[in-house]
């Protein structure tokens, strides 16, 4: 390998992420004081930003040590939700970590390693790397969630991800192996070439399940979904918002990479799996949430829902439906953030998570009430907001390919069960904004929003809006994005 | 299926012994006795090795797991809350699905693999290991082999986090 | 411009009163009002600028939106959205007027009641699918709230209940539009270019398909008998204002639907099923009037009237005739106006006693003379008394459905003979007779009562006499569009 030649450009991003992770382990030695902590903080938050930037020089990108690393568009457009995800997750932090531990600098320092394990999985392309870089993301979110030691839930929350996430990597390496032994290789693009001459082949088969449990594991997608719901219940919140946000864009990212990059030529061996992932995790999600009293719990089963309804476009597998899946990654998150940041901010203030503790919301909190409603009206895909168009596109990719193709008839399936299952959800949404809006509040007291939150609830609230009323500058980033894999 | 030579029968033997003693590490009352048998069967593993002609792999094997990890185990249990002589119960009320499941899953599992035309290749790799896997992970290799250093240092500093009072 | 402003100026005086300031509920009240004035003028010019001797679209507004969805804004109104526009700008003013005696969370109220005006008067005027579909869902949240906070006893039960029939409906009337899409060539959310070619000729099982999923979306909006068990519920806890808007503009936007896009679009459908809607029609009409004359509450025997009534819209519909087709449309600007009338009426005497049991009045008559006065007017005009609105437009309905379907027709005229029975019924019971002691106290109706009461009293009087005022400006549009159904 001659060194001259790789581009390490093409890094950049990730150096300048990796490096300020450092800077604040680091300085947070040198720095004996309090009160500097929350300036480690803003400092990731930069380092977040300048990385941004750095992914907006990348242009056409490219591929480093032959094709396992690979800086495409569709690696470019998730690492910048990631880094986006990022810088709203440490401003939220800033005042909620405040004092909550004795050990702020690190936190920043293993968050930013954490957004830096998930943008390695989106440009990964090579099994051993995968598998690397999901156990440094796993490794990374299990000490976030069990950041809160001396809180048994957290420490709980840290266990459940620990035991799933094993489990999930070891089915993940046997599947890697098997691969291996068929193929003979674990480069992504040559192993698409060297199983494009087999028929049906049950042992790829039985890997592409095992693969898809271990991505399965990343998105929460039923039955890989057992660890959610604790895990989101005992984490911190902001580690809670950026494992249903960022984890679930990394899952994904991989998710298409392996199977519509690697193996899109040979689809009968994995379209009946992603078929069966996706309406399990749109019914048991959406059931599931209906009876949850606990905030968090409801919108842990609200993201493994989500995640069937973005399966779907995995199953149909067509350009408007792949290209729908990182619309709805983009429209998700945003909504899904400002739901977070939400509770972010009142959980600090009042230290309570049930969703009847928010009664009368719209009367202490105005803005955050408002916040929220629009936040769960998105996700219940009630236009015109993001929510809206995301769950409209990945239907129309699937009406499309089913009213074209008499063959693929059976597709519609997956539309009807998806609106049929959202109607439910509405049910559970409209019951937090009735305990805000329609009762009355036990406690008056006004709750205060922290500047920093603010402006992350803002960015988050306003590209909500932005996506559901003017969407066509999204749909053509996430069109361009999936071009490079289909 | 199964074919008897002179290749074949030391698998099979490992095999067993590896099999037994997984069963016996998640079933044994005894914590300590579950540590001892999970170190043979690293054992089994560093000899599967040793078959496939990865003798390096084998040695490493036995340093890591048995020489460290399983010593660790054992030092743990021996000077943490006295456990050493504690009767376990290591089943729960689901065992009966995860029964079935792992039936199942065996069955899918046998059925694949032997239904598979697997392209058996000829022994040709280099007699000396140890150098090719080096400059395997220093060149093609060199970027998850650096990844995993920051990994390292991920779960270093968590481990004083979550550990430290 | 004119139509984009007639939409959105509620909108903006909505946006406006949310950055006022709560305390000054009378500049609230008095924005709120001037915004929904506003398009009642604009209406005027719109009626008195519309050219009656063609059928095509006028005062068309195009632009493209979301291209890469093929969706426009595409706004224009023709014989069938003008009438509706009409009535949904004076209802919307009335309400504002009748609610000037709100005193909980004024501020939100109008706020959310001129967003409610914005998707009305959005549904009426536009012609792209999408687009449509986005001002139908714009109703529903406003109307939740509207209903779940400043309704009666069992408002939250009322609200969510509401929400869920509606989302069920529209969910798959999207998929309709989705299949509807997806199958036209070229794809197209246009709703004149899908009513004008003849896209799916011969199709007669897709157009059956998305005539039913499309049926069930407008169905629940109807309502339809089985769908119609939301309706009772949200009227009798929804306060006046919303009894206002739910019976006078949002039944009527199911029936417009069913006109604007399920029938021309799909007109082999419409003639499959003609017979059913027939049956259908025949159901709410007579189950309707049965339920009303079971009726003790005043506003929940109102509630059923208007399921009866809206059959005849239906019955009109189905005979797809000239006749019937304008005695629908008639009936349905009749009955927003009569039924709107009504309910306010029923508001007035409510806001005094605190009831709405029709057995707890007795010889109000005395007592409120002039309110008794109007309230005769209103229950003539309901039943169908020659010389009031309502007789020339069930006339229609009955002579235009009676060729097609003699038997169904003659059933339906004994609705006609149950409305005298249970509305002359009640006026007797609470008008005549003698005076109950409790109410000697109460006050006749005031100013305000009387100015916003009065515009709606003089249109039914004026067309009864003169209903060409209205069917000139249909007549054009419905004689090309029945040809599509030979």
């Amino acid at each position: 390998m001659n060194w001259a030649f790789i581009d390490w450009t093409l890094l950049a991003p990730e150096i300048i992420v990796l490096i300020t992770a450092l800077l604040i382990f680091g300085l947070d030695l040198i720095w004996g004081d309090e009160s500097e902590r929350e300036t480690l903080g803003w400092l990731g938050i930069l380092g977040l930003i300048f990385a941004f930037y750095a992914t907006l020089a990348l242009g056409q990108g490219g591929e480093l040590f032959n094709h396992i690393y690979v800086v495409d568009s569709l690696s470019i457009f998730s690492k910048q939700i990631l880094l986006g995800i990022g810088v709203l997750i440490i401003l939220a932090s800033l005042d909620y970590i405040k004092g909550a531990t004795k050990y702020e600098g690190e936190y920043y320092g293993l968050l930013l390693l954490a957004i830096l394990a998930m943008m390695l999985i989106s440009s990964a392309a090579e099994l051993i790397t995968i598998f690397i870089c999901l156990e440094f993301a796993t490794l990374t979110c299990i000490i976030l969630s069990a950041y809160f030691k001396h809180e048994p839930k957290s420490t709980e929350a840290g266990l459940k991800y620990l035991l799933v996430g094993l489990l999930s990597a070891v089915v993940l390496l046997y599947g890697i192996s098997l691969v291996y032994g068929l193929t003979g290789t674990t480069t992504l693009y040559q192993i698409g070439g060297s199983i494009r001459k087999y028929a049906f082949q049950p042992v790829l088969f039985i890997s592409c399940i095992f693969l898809a449990a271990g991505f399965g594991f990343k998105i929460a997608a039923v039955p890989f979904h057992t660890w959610a719901p604790d895990t989101y219940e005992g984490a911190p919140t902001p580690i809670t918002a950026f494992l249903a946000t960022a984890s679930k864009v990394a899952g994904f990212v991989i998710l298409l990479r392996f199977f519509v990059g690697g193996l899109g030529d040979i689809e009968g061996h994995w379209i009946g799996i992603m078929v069966t992932l996706a309406v399990l995790s749109m019914s048991i999600g959406n059931l599931s949430a209906i009876p949850q009293t606990d905030i968090k719990r409801m919108l842990a089963y609200s993201s493994i829902a989500h995640a069937g309804y973005i399966l779907i476009g995995l199953a149909v597998l067509s350009r408007e439906s792949l290209t729908a899946v990182l619309f709805y990654l983009l429209a998700y998150a945003a909504a899904n953030l400002g739901a977070f940041l939400v509770i972010i901010a009142f959980s600090k203030w009042t230290d309570l998570h049930n969703i009847s503790d928010y009664a009368g919301l719209s009367k202490r909190s105005p803005l955050l009430a408002l916040s929220m409603l629009l936040a769960l009206m998105s996700m219940a895909g009630i236009p015109p907001l993001g929510g809206f168009i995301g769950k409209f596109y990945i239907f129309a990719g699937a009406v499309s390919e089913a009213v074209s193709d008499p063959e693929r008839l059976w597709l519609i399936g997956l539309p009807v069960w998806g609106v049929i299952f959202s109607i439910v959800s509405v049910y559970y949404y409209f019951g937090v904004i009735k305990a805000m809006y329609l009762v009355e509040p036990v406690d008056t007291q006004p709750i205060p929003i922290p500047v920093p939150l603010g402006l992350a609830l803002l960015i988050a609230i306003l590209l909500t809006l932005l996506i559901g009323i003017y969407p066509g500058p999204f749909l053509a980033l996430s069109e361009s994005a999936i071009q490079s894999i289909f | 299926m199964i074919e008897l030579t002179a290749q074949t029968i030391p698998f099979y033997i490992l095999a067993v012994i590896a099999v037994i003693s997984a069963l016996a590490v998640v079933s044994l009352k005894n914590l300590v006795h579950s540590v001892l048998f999970l170190a043979l069967f690293f054992f089994c593993m560093a000899g599967f090795y040793i078959l496939l002609k990865a003798e390096f792999l084998a040695a490493v094997q036995i340093f890591v797991y048995v020489g460290g990890i399983t010593v660790l185990f054992l030092f743990l249990i021996m000077l943490t809350f006295k456990v050493a002589d504690k009767r376990l119960r290591q089943t729960n009320e689901q065992w009966l699905i995860a029964f079935v499941m792992v039936i199942l899953f065996g069955w899918l599992l046998v059925t694949g693999l032997s239904e598979t035309n697997w392209e058996i290749a000829e022994w040709s790799g280099p007699e000396k290991t140890i150098p090719v896997i080096g400059k395997l992970l220093l060149t093609t290799y060199i970027f998850p082999f650096e990844v995993v250093s920051v990994v390292l240092l991920a779960a270093l500093i968590g481990a004083i986090v979550i550990a430290r009072k | 411009m004119l139509l984009s402003s007639i939409v959105f100026i509620p909108l903006l005086g909505g946006l406006l009163i949310l950055l006022m300031n709560r305390e000054n509920e009378w500049a609230i009240k008095t924005m709120a009002t001037i915004a929904a004035a506003i398009p009642v003028i604009l209406a005027g010019w719109l009626y008195y600028c519309f050219d009656q001797s063609t059928a095509d679209i006028q005062f068309a507004e195009k632009m493209d939106w979301i291209p890469s969805l093929g969706v426009s804004y595409f706004l224009g109104v023709d014989g069938l959205g003008l009438p509706m526009v009409i009535v949904t700008s004076l209802l919307s003013l009335v309400a504002i007027t009748v609610s000037w005696n709100i005193k909980t969370r004024v501020k939100e109220y109008f706020a959310l009641f001129l967003i409610l005006e914005t998707g009305m008067m959005g549904v009426f005027v536009a012609l792209d699918l999408f687009l449509f579909y986005i001002f139908w869902e714009l109703v529903l949240v406003p109307m939740y709230f509207i209903i779940g906070v400043w309704g009666g006893p069992r408002k939250e039960y009322a609200a969510i209940k509401f929400i869920i029939y509606t989302v069920v409906g529209s969910v798959f009337m999207l998929l309709g539009f989705l299949a509807i899409y997806f199958t036209s060539d070229p794809h197209t959310f246009n709703i004149i270019e899908l009513s004008q070619g003849n896209q799916f000729k011969g199709m007669l099982l897709f157009q059956n398909i998305a005539y039913l999923a499309l049926f069930l979306g407008f169905a629940v909006k109807v309502p339809i008998f089985p769908f119609h068990t939301w309706l009772p519920d949200a009227h009798v806890e929804a306060p006046t204002a919303g009894s206002i808007i739910l019976a006078g503009v949002l039944l009527k936007m199911g029936a417009y639907g069913l006109m604007r896009v399920c029938f021309p679009i799909l007109p082999e459908a419409a003639v499959y099923f003609a017979h059913c809607l027939a049956g259908l029609a025949l159901i709410n009409i007579l189950y309707g009037a049965f339920t009303a004359l079971a009726q003790t509450d005043l506003k929940k025997m109102i509630a059923y009237s208007s399921v009866s009534h809206m059959g005849y819209v239906l019955l009109g519909m189905s005979a797809l005739t000239v006749t019937g087709f304008n005695g629908a449309l008639l009936q349905m600007f009749n009955h927003g106006i009569i039924t709107g009338a009504l309910f306010m009426l029923v508001g007035v005497i409510y806001d005094r006693a605190h009831t709405r049991e029709i057995a707890g009045f007795g010889g109000i008559g005395k007592q409120m003379p002039a309110y008794t006065g109007l309230m005769a007017v209103a229950v003539m005009a309901a039943v169908g008394l020659p010389g009031l609105a309502g007789f020339i437009s069930e006339l229609l309905c009955f002579v235009g459905a009676f060729p097609v379907y003699k038997l169904i027709t003659s059933g339906a005229v004994l609705g006609v003979l149950l409305s005298a029975v249970y509305m002359l019924g009640m006026f007797q019971r609470i008008f005549t007779g003698e005076l109950n002691p409790k109410w000697a106290e109460l006050k006749d109706a005031d100013f305000r009562e009387w100015i916003s009461l009065l515009p709606l009293m003089a249109l039914i009087v004026l067309l009864g006499f003169y209903p060409r005022l209205i069917l000139d400006v249909m007549n054009m549009t419905i004689t090309h569009l029945i040809p599509r159904f030979q």
